[in-house]
């Protein structure tokens, strides 16, 4: 099921949130080597203490995560105004209450080849992506701002989203880090169910849509 | 394409915004926007920690005084799920989705008997320092019409919540908006609209998806505190960003 944890619901998910910070640790601290604030096995900044909100694909247990975004609205304080002005000026300008923006974003592939075996990586980050375009529709959110390594920007596009890279820099890691706009509507809604191959809604829906177990 | 009339942002509801920025105080906003929006109801509360310095909390509302009154000698603010969690959440949500204690469902039947409404839909606001704040809106129309409502026009009512909260910040800490700093993408759409460029005609002058056209210049619009563009192109004359075209 994809849910958006907010913080009123850290204690009924403390499991996932653990696992949230680990996956987090694996994904860029081990395998993309970015600088980021590790505490033994999490992965954990400042933005984490403030209250974000986990856009998450977990099992209804909550006892196995699949893949996680983190959400935080641009009115407030941002990872990429604060980190990021010099590297991206335009992108982590952005301000406004129905623009957010969304870091962390990663998959779990063990978790996802064990429960999910027909649904591969790309097919998992585009299945996240439509699940906080569904959130952001029904929040008044219109354009999410995100960062990610070159090699996704495919991914995103191939599972139907619309973006433009706003931003790129060297140096943060393997892969250079890019920074983009993505616009959320009913249209971009549309065609990623269409290129996911999803009937309905995925964002808080507690069957897993038919076609992702087939 | 005149200006104002482009996109979605610009083409509802704007005398709203304009309103509940050009009210004078925090109390007079929200009955503007109670009044623009036809609500039974409009509640803007700024967190406690926050307005920690004063001894009242800060609470501005439409409600009928005997049920503010009522409100506060019951103590339901300890109870109140809206505001027990609206100072955690992070996303707008329906007061209908909530899930009720025992408690809770008796401040529900109570507040029927005010005519506060029947139901409701609350937007968490934060600034740049985390200062949050809540803004309620009410109704009795039927769920579904309301949902419908709020479906269309919850960007602006977000908009309108962070607007409300920049006059609180005002009124509590005497702290004057100071205009943040515009990104050289944002001064270059607001220069084209200035000269008269609509989003269509901007991106592709500047080779930008029209989305990321409009999305530069809400940003513009929200870091101005402006509610239309023409607004915001006179603003920034003003301060100079811009230069008379």
């Amino acid at each position: 099921m994809f849910t958006a944890i907010e913080p009123h619901q850290y204690d009924k998910w403390s499991g996932i949130l653990d696992q949230i910070y680990r996956l987090r640790k694996k994904t860029f601290h081990d395998a993309l080597k970015w600088d980021v604030p590790v505490d033994g096995d999490h992965e954990r900044d400042a933005y984490d203490d403030l209250g974000p909100v986990y856009l998450t694909w977990h099992n209804p247990e909550g006892t196995k995560l699949y893949g996680t975004m983190r959400l935080m609205p641009t009115t407030g304080p941002t990872l990429l105004y604060d980190v990021f002005s010099n590297t991206f000026p335009d992108a982590a300008a952005l301000s406004a209450p129905g623009i957010w923006e969304a870091t962390r974003t990663c998959v779990h592939p063990g978790n996802l080849k064990e429960d999910f075996p027909h649904v591969p990586t790309w097919k998992a980050f585009g299945l996240i992506m439509l699940a906080s375009a569904e959130c952001g529709l029904r929040s008044g959110i219109h354009t999410i701002v995100s960062n990610y390594e070159p090699p996704l920007k495919r991914v995103y596009d191939r599972a139907g989203a619309i973006g433009e890279e706003l931003g790129r820099s060297d140096g943060y890691g393997r892969y250079p880090v890019c920074c983009g706009a993505f616009e959320v509507s009913e249209r971009v809604v549309h065609q990623m169910r269409e290129k996911l191959g999803v009937r309905g809604p995925v964002f808080n829906t507690p069957e897993i849509p038919q076609i992702l177990a087939a | 394409m005149s200006l104002g009339t482009q996109g979605r942002e610009n083409s509802e509801f704007l005398p709203a915004l304009d309103a509940v920025r050009a009210a004078a105080s925090v109390e007079t906003a929200v009955f503007a926007l109670k009044l623009a929006y036809r609500m039974d109801h409009v509640t803007f509360h700024v967190a406690k920690n926050m307005s920690a310095r004063v001894e009242e909390p800060y609470i501005k509302t439409t409600y009928p005084a005997e049920w503010v009154k009522r409100y506060l000698v019951q103590g339901y603010v300890a109870i109140d799920p809206v505001v027990q969690q609206g100072f955690a959440r992070r996303l707008p949500f329906h007061w209908s989705d909530l899930e009720l204690t025992p408690e809770a469902r008796e401040l529900f039947l109570d507040a029927e008997r005010y005519d506060v409404g029947t139901t409701g839909y609350t937007i968490p606001v934060v600034d740049r320092e985390a200062r949050r704040s809540i803004l309620s809106v009410t109704s009795s129309r039927p769920e579904l019409e309301w949902r419908a409502f709020i479906q269309r026009h919850g960007t602006e009512l977000a908009e309108a919540g962070h607007a409300i909260h920049r006059k609180a910040m005002y009124e509590l800490y005497g702290e004057l908006h100071h205009f943040p700093h515009l990104s050289h993408r944002e001064i270059e759409c607001l220069s084209w609209t200035a000269q008269g460029k609509d989003a269509p005609t901007i991106s592709m002058i500047l080779h930008l998806s029209e989305h990321t056209v409009r999305a530069y210049l809400r940003s513009v619009r929200y870091k101005l505190d402006c509610s239309t563009l023409s607004q915001a192109v006179a603003k920034a004359m003003q301060l100079r960003i811009i230069t008379p075209p």
